[in-house]
């Protein structure tokens, strides 16, 4: 995981294990407001164009948008092997099978905030419809958002926009940096 | 009081909030780059307008799409108009959801428990 190759080939291997698909966006890159935006409105135009279900095509604009704005305010820098990870850089994909949209990212986190987001990320994946619900409200109703602005509402919105369970895994680079890889899936 | 009117962009709502016309609306999509920056001078404009309310005050909220980091801002919004209604004035809150979003009405739904206020649902075309 010394280069750029490195990183990709961790996306690739990740990406293979998952079903048969059709890739509708790669990016790799500064994940910045404005390119959530173009990514996003290009995806919800592709899929209008295919006539995709109103209500499908609005869970995944939900969830891409949720899932970059994760990357946006939480990819670490990483500065290493002349390889510069700057804040707020993360890797999407987003592809397609005729069951499934699948939402896929990855960055760079600080391996000593792994730990409480994976307990947090099992913690709620295996909750469902009310329980979801309501500790949505709960964080909401908790107010204060992050210094960051997340609070972790995103997760669980995710969450709670699809039935199936979400997919991660941490990848410790050293003792600084972890890259985070994640995925969805949107039945059709 | 001076009428306040931000026009909509493709990340975030037109507001409108008139007290002379009664009118009180927020529209469109909330997904700001800055979610505090943008609501900053709604939220202002709220809580002068509760020093001196209408009688009744109806508020519509007519939003197609808003992300994780506005809901907690919408919940703001709503907690000033708890407290205009706990003055004893009416507020009534016409939570409108683009027809065949039910997730936006259960949005609205969700609303509703947080705060002690009296929604209507509506639906719209587009």
């Amino acid at each position: 995981m010394d280069d750029i190759q490195g990183y990709f080939s961790l996306i690739e291997e990740h990406y293979s294990k998952l079903l048969a698909k059709e890739i509708i966006v790669a990016y790799d890159g500064d994940v910045t407001h404005q390119v959530m935006k173009a990514i996003t409105s290009m995806v919800e135009e592709k899929l209008e164009n295919e006539k995709e279900k109103e209500p499908v095509r609005r869970k995944l604009y939900h969830i891409m948008v949720e899932c970059l704005q994760n990357v946006n305010r939480h990819a670490e820098a990483f500065y290493g092997d002349g390889k510069d990870h700057y804040p707020g850089r993360g890797a999407l994909l987003v592809s397609q099978s005729e069951k499934y949209y699948i939402v896929f990212t990855a960055n760079v986190i600080r391996t000593s905030h792994v730990n409480d987001l994976e307990t947090f990320l099992k913690k709620i994946n295996p909750l469902s419809g009310d329980k979801l619900n309501d500790l949505y409200k709960d964080k909401l109703m908790e107010g204060s958002l992050s210094s960051k602005g997340g609070a972790g509402l995103g997760f669980i919105d995710i969450r709670r926009k699809t039935s199936n369970e979400m997919e991660f895994s941490f990848v410790k680079k050293d003792e600084e940096i972890s890259f985070f890889l994640f995925s969805v899936k949107i039945t059709r | 009081m001076a009428a306040l009117r931000i026009e909509p962009k493709d990340d975030t709502p037109l507001v409108v909030f008139n007290r002379e016309e009664g009118h009180f609306e927020i529209s469109g999509k909330s997904m700001p780059e800055d979610v505090v920056d943008y609501y900053t001078p709604v939220l202002e404009w709220l809580k002068h307008y509760k020093s001196d309310p209408l009688d009744k005050t109806v508020f519509d909220f007519k939003l197609v799409y808003f992300n994780t980091a506005s809901s907690k801002l919408i919940l703001d919004i709503l907690m000033i108009l708890e407290e205009i209604s706990k003055k004893g004035k009416e507020v009534l809150v016409r939570w409108q959801s683009l027809e065949t979003d039910e997730d936006m009405q259960e949005a609205g739904e969700e609303y509703a428990e947080m705060v002690d206020l009296k929604f209507d649902y509506l639906w719209f075309k587009k």
